[in-house]
């Protein structure tokens, strides 16, 4: 079966197409040196199916979710959408199209779940724009993990930090990290109108916003 | 900025004797590796993991490193950039096993050093030969890979991560056996600096 669908994809007798999701990630063996672990958005590895040309992910965090862009066959794309634990955010035909109100709401919840602010989706973005964002979010994440340590967010959340806890209610250590995170993208707090009252969420949506019109490559692959 | 460009070379080192005060060793489980007389004395990688980070000069935020093949026989072997304290880092890898690049990311632990976070695999297997070269560009938070195996240097996968802004650049390698394994023959290091002409990311593809 293996050498079949090979020979019918060197043959361009089946599509490749790319497609944007977002995964949960997964710690394995190494596929090469099991001794070793490697952390990678579920569904990318390669050696998982013949019908996969490259992917990349742009991750929350080790812990939790990441932004997986996959090209491969169809057949192997609708495998993957398939999961429940995916989410398929664009395909690249769809990604200029407009969310509606409904689906808007979906990607809210899907969001909100993983401790993703979804409130920056609006009826009317789109898909583009909400992945632009969305990833924004995860790039000041990956920054903090830089500093704290991978899994700095969950360690925030066992010690009962949420999306609406407010500036004023993080330690100081998190608070000074957090400027030090946003300096270091070369932003002020003019950029980002954060105060005391301001939330996590409200922090990382002012993030998103950053991002929003800003282009952004994943493994080869502008979005 | 393009894969190779604006490129402002700090150090090198051919290794022509055993590692001198210019390289740290990174956190380990054992022994960083072997010195191997071949020609040269390369840092050769046996029965371990290691990793090595250049902090003999200062290095710009936006860097590249660059490793010349020695050996390649087993394990695998990466060029390294914004290496940590604890070891976190850049790399570009590739392995022997599957002679897969990647772009990936080496978690900043404080007790190993092999979990690896896959952040691109573009799918090129280009197997490496001694006196070929391996290369991670760091340039804000672009990653681009590149080699010159199989012809000329050129870049093979570019992605975005912004975990580490800045560090030193170095090398990492790992053999899995207890026999004569792969080797670095040289490595190169050095800024990669703003233009005015920048003609910014090169995508694969655009969707």
């Amino acid at each position: 079966m293996y050498i079949l669908t090979l020979f019918v994809r060197l043959w361009g007798l089946v599509d490749m197409a790319i497609e944007i999701f977002l995964v949960p990630m997964e710690s394995v063996p190494h596929s090469d040196f099991p001794a070793h672990t490697e952390v990678r958005g579920k569904h990318t590895d390669l050696s998982l199916d013949p019908g996969m040309v490259r992917s990349g992910t742009l991750r929350y965090s080790n812990g939790s979710h990441g932004v997986a862009m996959i090209e491969a066959d169809q057949t192997y794309l609708d495998t993957v959408a398939a999961d429940p634990d995916v989410t398929r955010l664009a395909t690249s035909q769809n990604l200029d199209e407009v969310l509606t109100a409904g689906q808007a709401n979906a990607v809210k919840t899907i969001f909100e779940g993983a401790f993703i602010p979804g409130q920056f989706i609006n009826a009317g973005d789109t898909r583009r724009q909400v992945i632009r964002g969305l990833v924004g979010m995860f790039l000041f994440s990956q920054r903090m993990s830089g500093r704290l340590g991978d899994g700095w967010k969950e360690r925030a959340q066992a010690r009962g930090m949420t999306l609406d806890s407010t500036w004023a209610e993080f330690p100081v250590a998190l608070q000074s990290e957090l400027i030090d995170v946003r300096n270091s993208f070369g932003w002020t707090n003019v950029d980002l109108g954060v105060n005391a009252s301001s939330t996590m969420r409200d922090i990382l949506q002012a993030v998103s916003q950053r991002f929003e019109n800003a282009p952004i490559v994943i493994c080869g692959v502008e979005v | 900025m393009a894969y190779g460009q604006n490129r402002s070379q700090v150090a090198s080192d051919s290794f022509p004797s055993s590692i001198d005060a210019n390289w740290t060793d990174g956190p380990g489980p054992s022994d960083v590796y072997v010195w191997v007389a071949a020609g040269d004395v390369e840092p050769q990688f046996i029965s371990t993991h290691s990793l090595e980070k250049r902090t003999g000069e200062a290095y710009a935020n936006d860097q590249y490193s660059v490793i010349t093949i020695g050996n390649m026989s087993d394990g695998s072997m990466a060029a390294a950039a914004r290496m940590q304290s604890l070891g976190g880092c850049y790399m570009g890898y590739i392995s022997t096993a599957s002679d897969v690049y990647r772009v990936s990311e080496m978690d900043d632990n404080t007790t190993t050093i092999n979990t690896l976070a896959s952040l691109a695999d573009p799918g090129t297997e280009i197997p490496l030969s001694a006196g070929e070269t391996l290369t991670i560009e760091c340039e804000g938070t672009e990653l681009r890979c590149g080699s010159n195996g199989g012809g000329s240097d050129v870049e093979k996968v570019n992605t975005t991560d912004a975990t580490y802004s800045a560090g030193d650049p170095g090398f990492w390698g790992f053999n899995p056996t207890s026999t004569d394994g792969s080797s670095v023959s040289a490595w190169e290091g050095g800024d990669i600096s703003a233009s005015l002409s920048s003609a910014g990311l090169r995508p694969q593809a655009v969707l």
